[in-house]
């Protein structure tokens, strides 16, 4: 197994979740055009993220998701309902959730920072 | 051994002799099932020759035993203790309560026109005791109402939750600071700045 796998097979899917969301809000962020109270309320949910194992500076490492990143997290998306959320399960996978590591190397660099803690 | 020889059967004595306050004719005239509203066609023909035998035959102590009678429930014979069984579980029957309900509402509105010639008439004489009480409702009714004012003042301002003032501006960049972005690379905020219509025309 290679250390990127290891480190991925290792991380609590609820903190890879974080780390994917994470990076989609930044991307909505700096792209769109959105009211102050529309931003202060998604950077506020960031700094909620926060916590003794996803820290501020792993937060701060993370990029903006890219365009093919955000297009699969919103494909993912769509296969929610009010009763079933599959897409937790879908992004949180091995093989998405190393895709979009791929695809946004931040995501791993943040990883390690948390494995250092 | 002999048989003994039949007895004859003593006729069947009530215990209570005392005569139906109620005959068990039928009352009700045949009604042709156009002029019945869909509660009442939804009945039994028996639940509806019931509901009919109700509102026809006399009211008070009985009346229920005496309908149920009337529209062929039980036979000749039963007493009037297992009538009045079978007349309280047709009469709850929740079908046979909005029959009971769809043909009271059609009497009271056919009854209105004779309730209104009724208090004229009243109001007319002068020397009846309620002759105001009639012209008081007569005037209510005719439009001539005591009129009140009521003044409802409503206040209604709408707001954004967050306005982008220069506290709300700071907090936004720190946080972005906070979260690995550089604030001066954000897009502008889209909040939009009420203009009154008469401003506008200046």
């Amino acid at each position: 197994m290679q250390p990127d796998e290891a480190l991925i097979t290792d991380l609590a899917p609820g903190y890879k979740y974080d780390l994917v969301i994470a990076s989609v809000i930044k991307r909505e962020i700096i792209t769109e055009k959105m009211t102050a109270g529309d931003r202060l309320e998604l950077l506020e949910a960031l700094g909620k993220a926060v916590d003794r194992r996803f820290t501020s500076e792993a937060m701060s490492l993370i990029e903006p998701a890219d365009a093919t990143s955000l297009a699969m997290v919103r494909e993912a998306w769509k296969l929610d309902s009010e009763d079933a959320h599959p897409s937790f399960e879908l992004l949180t996978s091995e093989e998405v959730f190393g895709n979009l590591c791929a695809l946004n190397p931040s995501l791993l660099a943040a990883i390690r920072v948390q494995r250092h803690r | 051994m002999l048989n003994a020889p039949h007895e004859s059967k003593p006729s069947v004595v009530r215990k209570r002799n005392r005569p139906r306050k109620y005959s068990s004719e039928p009352l009700a005239p045949e009604i042709d099932e156009s002029e019945l509203g869909p509660c009442m066609l939804a009945l039994t023909p028996k639940q509806r020759r019931f509901v009919l035998e109700l509102r026809y035959g006399p009211a008070g102590y009985g009346s229920e035993i005496r309908a149920c009678r009337a529209a062929g429930y039980g036979t000749p014979t039963s007493s009037d203790n297992s009538m009045k069984v079978q007349a309280h579980r047709v009469l709850h029957d929740p079908k046979v309560q909005n029959a009971l309900r769809e043909v009271g509402h059609k009497i009271i509105r056919a009854e209105a026109f004779q309730s209104i010639k009724t208090t004229t008439a009243i109001a007319r004489d002068i020397k009846h005791r309620d002759c105001l009480k009639a012209n008081l409702a007569l005037l209510d009714r005719g439009g001539f109402a005591t009129e009140t004012v009521h003044h409802v003042q409503v206040d209604h301002q709408h707001r954004h939750a967050i306005e982008a003032t220069p506290k709300v501006l700071e907090r936004i960049r720190q946080l972005a600071l906070a979260a690995g972005l550089n604030p001066a690379a954000l897009p502008p905020t889209i909040d939009g700045e009420v203009v009154s219509k008469d401003d506008n025309a200046a």
